[in-house]
C-alpha cells in the first residue's frame, strides 16, 4: 500500500513538473514580451534592456532552471498590466471557481443517482431510454450554447427572476451569492451529470445480476429497498474514478461559463490573461489549474487504493499493478 | 461450426471470425447518422448557395427570412452561409484530428500491446499516463492563447490556420486511441487464433497488421465518434473564447462570439442557429458511438 501511494506521489510531482516545463516552452516560444510591457516606450534600446533585465538574454537552459526554481517557490513574475504578484492575483480568483465546481458535484452527483436509481428500477423499459437519451443530449450540449441560452432566457424573457451573470461574493450576500450560482451550476451540471450518471449506470447492472441482489429479492425486500441499500452501496465505488474526468470538464466548462456569464473566478481570469497577452498571469493560472487537478486526482487515487481490496492485494503481494 | 453466440456479446470473449457479422445496425446508429449527415448536408447546400459568408449587405441584424435562412449578423452577412462555411472548418477539425490521431496512435498502441512489458510498451504507457493526467481542453488553450493560430510553417510550405487547431486536437487524441488499441491488442494477443497463425509460419506482424487489426477496429471506432463531437466542441470552444480559429475565417463558434453581442437585444438567430448545428452534430456522434458500442457489445464509456 505504501509502494502505491509513494509511486503515485512521485507520478504526480512528476505532471506538475511536466506541466511547468509545457509552460516554460509556451513562453519561450510565445517570444519576448518586452514590447508588450514597454508599449509606447518599445524603442530597440528599451527593448534590449527590458529583455536583460527578465534575463532573457541568457542561454535557454538558464532560463528554464530559473523558470523552474522560480516556479516552484510560486513566482511566476508580475502581472504586465496590474503589476502585482502574479501567482497572489490567480490566488484570489480560486474561490469562485471552487465554489462553482462544489455545488456542481453535490447537484450533479444527486441527480444523476436519482437517475440511475429509477434507471435500475425500470431496466430496459421506455423511461430508461428516455433517461439514457436525455442525459446523453445533456452531455452533447456545449457549456458556452447552454451558458448563451441561459443567458438569453433569463437576461432577456424572464428578466428579473435569477441574475444572468455577475457575481455576489459570499461574505457580501450568501443568498445573493446562492442565486447568482444557480445559472452556472445548472450549465455546468448538464455534461456533469451524464457522466456519472453514465458510469453509475455501468457498474449498477453490473451488480444487479449479482447473487446477492437476487438473495436480497428473495428475502423480501422491495426493489426500491434493494437498490438503495445493496445496489447503490455497491455500485458506487467505481463510479468515484470518474471524478478525474469530470474534474476536467469542471475546469474546461468554468474557462466557458466564467466568461459567459462574467463570473470572476480561475477561468474568466485565464481567458482574459490569453487574451491580453499577460503571461505571468497565464502561466501562474495553469500552473495553479494544473496543481488543484494533480491534487484532487491524487487524493482520489488514494482513496480508492484504501477502499479498493483488488489495488490492496496487488501491492500486498508485491504484484506489479498493470493495466488492462 | 457452431453458431456464434449473439445473446451474450462480450468483447473480452470476442470471437474474431465473427466480428464482422455480429455488427448489426441499431436505431442508435441510424439517428446519430441521419444527425451527422443532416449537418454535412448544412454545409454542402451552404457551398452549392454559393452565398459568401463574408458579403456585407445593408439588411443589418435582420431576423431568419426565405433569403436569409439563418437571419443576418450585425454586419450584414448572411448567417446560413457564415454557418455552412463554420460547419465545413467543423468537419475539418472533427476528420483531421481524427486521422492524425489514428496514424499516429494505433500503430504504436498495437505494438505496444502485441509486445507487452518491453521498454517500448513500458515508456509510451507512461507518456499516455502523463498526457491524460493533464486537463487538455486547457493546455489546448495554453498552446494557443501563448502561441497563437497563425499560419503554420512545416518545412518551408505554409499551412491554412486551421491546422494548427487540428495538429493540437490531434495530438490531444493520440494517447486515448493508443490506449484502446493497446488494451484491445492485450486481449486479442491471446486468442487461439494468433497461435494458429503463428504455427502455420505467418510473421508476427503480418498476424498484427492483418487479423488482429480487423478486430481493433470496432473499439477504436467507438472512440472515433466520440473525439469526432469532442474535436466540434473543443474547436468551437476555442474560437468562441477568441483564441482558436480567428475571423475573418467563420467558425461555429466565433459566429456565436459574435452573436453573443446581439443577443441581449433579442437577436437570439445569431447564437440559436449556429447553436443548433454545434448541438445536432455533436449529439449526432455520441449517439453514433453509444449506437456502435451497443453494436459490437462493449460498454460505451
Amino acid at each position: 500500500m505504501r509502494t502505491y501511494i509513494i509511486r503515485r506521489i512521485l507520478g504526480s510531482l512528476f505532471v506538475v513538473f511536466a506541466v511547468l516545463s509545457v509552460i516554460f516552452v509556451l513562453n519561450h516560444l510565445a517570444g519576448s514580451p518586452a514590447t508588450a510591457i514597454l508599449q509606447s516606450d518599445a524603442t530597440p534600446k528599451n527593448i534590449a534592456a527590458m529583455n536583460r533585465q527578465l534575463g532573457l538574454d541568457r542561454p535557454v537552459l538558464s532560463q528554464y532552471v530559473s523558470f523552474i526554481w522560480h516556479a516552484v517557490h510560486g513566482n511566476f513574475g508580475k502581472s504586465y498590466y496590474s503589476h502585482g504578484d502574479a501567482l497572489t492575483a490567480v490566488w484570489q480568483r480560486v474561490p469562485v471557481t471552487a465554489e462553482l465546481a462544489f455545488l456542481t458535484l453535490i447537484l450533479s452527483t444527486a441527480i444523476a443517482i436519482a437517475l440511475a436509481s429509477l434507471n435500475a428500477r425500470v431496466r430496459k423499459g421506455w423511461l430508461s431510454k428516455i433517461i439514457d437519451v436525455g442525459t446523453l443530449l445533456g452531455l452533447s450540449i456545449p457549456t458556452f450554447l447552454s451558458g448563451l441560452l441561459l443567458l438569453l432566457l433569463f437576461g432577456l424573457y424572464w428578466r428579473g427572476i435569477l441574475p444572468a451573470g455577475g457575481w455576489v461574493f459570499f461574505t457580501a450576500s450568501p443568498l445573493g451569492n446562492l442565486k447568482t450560482c444557480v445559472l452556472p451550476v445548472i450549465a455546468l451540471s448538464l455534461p456533469t451529470v451524464a457522466i456519472i450518471y453514465r458510469s453509475l449506470r455501468a457498474s449498477m447492472n453490473d451488480v444487479l445480476d449479482r447473487d446477492y441482489v437476487s438473495f436480497g429479492r428473495a428475502a423480501g425486500f422491495r426493489e426500491g429497498r434493494v437498490i438503495r441499500s445493496v445496489v447503490l452501496p455497491n455500485a458506487i465505488l467505481p463510479t468515484t474514478t470518474v471524478i478525474g474526468l469530470l474534474l476536467g470538464y469542471l475546469l474546461g466548462g468554468s474557462l466557458i461559463i466564467e466568461t459567459t456569464l462574467s463570473i470572476p473566478g480561475l477561468g474568466q481570469e485565464v481567458v482574459n490573461a490569453l487574451q491580453r497577452k499577460d503571461f505571468p498571469i497565464a502561466s501562474a493560472s495553469i500552473a495553479v489549474i494544473a496543481v488543484v487537478f494533480v491534487t484532487i486526482n491524487l487524493i482520489i487515487d488514494i482513496i480508492y487504493a484504501f477502499l479498493s481490496p483488488r489495488i490492496r492485494a496487488m501491492y500486498s503481494r508485491k504484484i506489479r499493478v498493470r493495466e488492462i | 461450426m457452431i453458431a456464434p453466440d449473439v445473446t451474450e456479446p462480450d468483447v473480452f470473449e470476442s470471437h474474431p471470425q465473427t466480428t464482422g457479422k455480429r455488427f448489426r445496425l441499431n436505431a442508435l446508429i441510424i439517428i446519430g447518422s441521419v444527425m451527422v449527415l443532416l449537418f454535412i448536408a448544412v454545409a454542402v447546400i451552404g457551398k452549392i448557395k454559393g452565398t459568401s459568408p463574408l458579403t456585407q449587405t445593408t439588411d443589418f441584424n435582420g431576423p431568419p427570412s426565405m433569403s436569409h435562412w439563418f437571419g443576418t449578423d450585425s454586419l450584414g452577412r448572411d448567417l446560413f452561409a457564415r454557418s455552412a462555411a463554420g460547419a465545413l472548418v467543423s468537419l475539418q477539425v472533427a476528420i483531421g484530428s481524427v486521422v492524425v490521431g489514428l496514424v499516429i496512435g494505433v500503430p504504436v498502441g498495437m505494438i505496444a500491446g502485441f509486445f507487452p512489458t518491453t521498454w517500448l510498451d513500458e515508456s509510451m504507457m507512461r507518456v499516455v499516463d502523463v498526457v491524460l493526467a493533464l486537463p487538455l481542453f486547457i493546455l489546448a488553450i495554453a498552446v494557443l492563447g501563448f502561441i497563437g493560430t497563425g499560419p503554420m510553417h512545416i518545412f518551408g510550405f505554409q499551412l491554412p490556420a486551421v491546422s494548427s487547431v487540428i495538429v493540437l486536437i490531434g495530438i490531444a487524441a493520440v494517447p486515448v486511441f493508443a490506449r484502446v488499441a493497446r488494451s484491445c491488442v492485450l486481449v486479442e494477443r491471446e486468442e487461439d487464433y494468433v497461435d494458429a497463425l503463428r504455427v502455420v509460419g505467418v510473421s508476427r506482424t503480418r498476424i498484427l497488421f492483418g487479423d488482429v487489426f480487423l478486430n481493433v477496429i470496432p473499439p477504436v471506432m467507438v472512440q472515433v465518434t466520440a473525439w469526432m463531437a469532442i474535436a466540434v466542441f473543443s474547436e468551437a470552444g476555442l474560437s468562441y473564447l477568441g483564441l482558436g480559429i480567428q475571423p475573418p475565417t467563420p467558425t461555429l463558434g466565433n459566429i456565436l462570439l459574435t452573436g453573443e453581442g446581439g443577443l441581449l437585444l433579442g437577436q437570439w438567430w445569431g447564437v440559436v442557429m449556429p447553436g443548433i448545428l454545434i448541438f445536432l452534430v455533436i449529439a449526432g456522434f455520441n449517439i453514433l458511438g453509444d449506437g456502435i458500442a451497443e453494436s459490437i457489445g462493449g460498454s460505451a464509456k
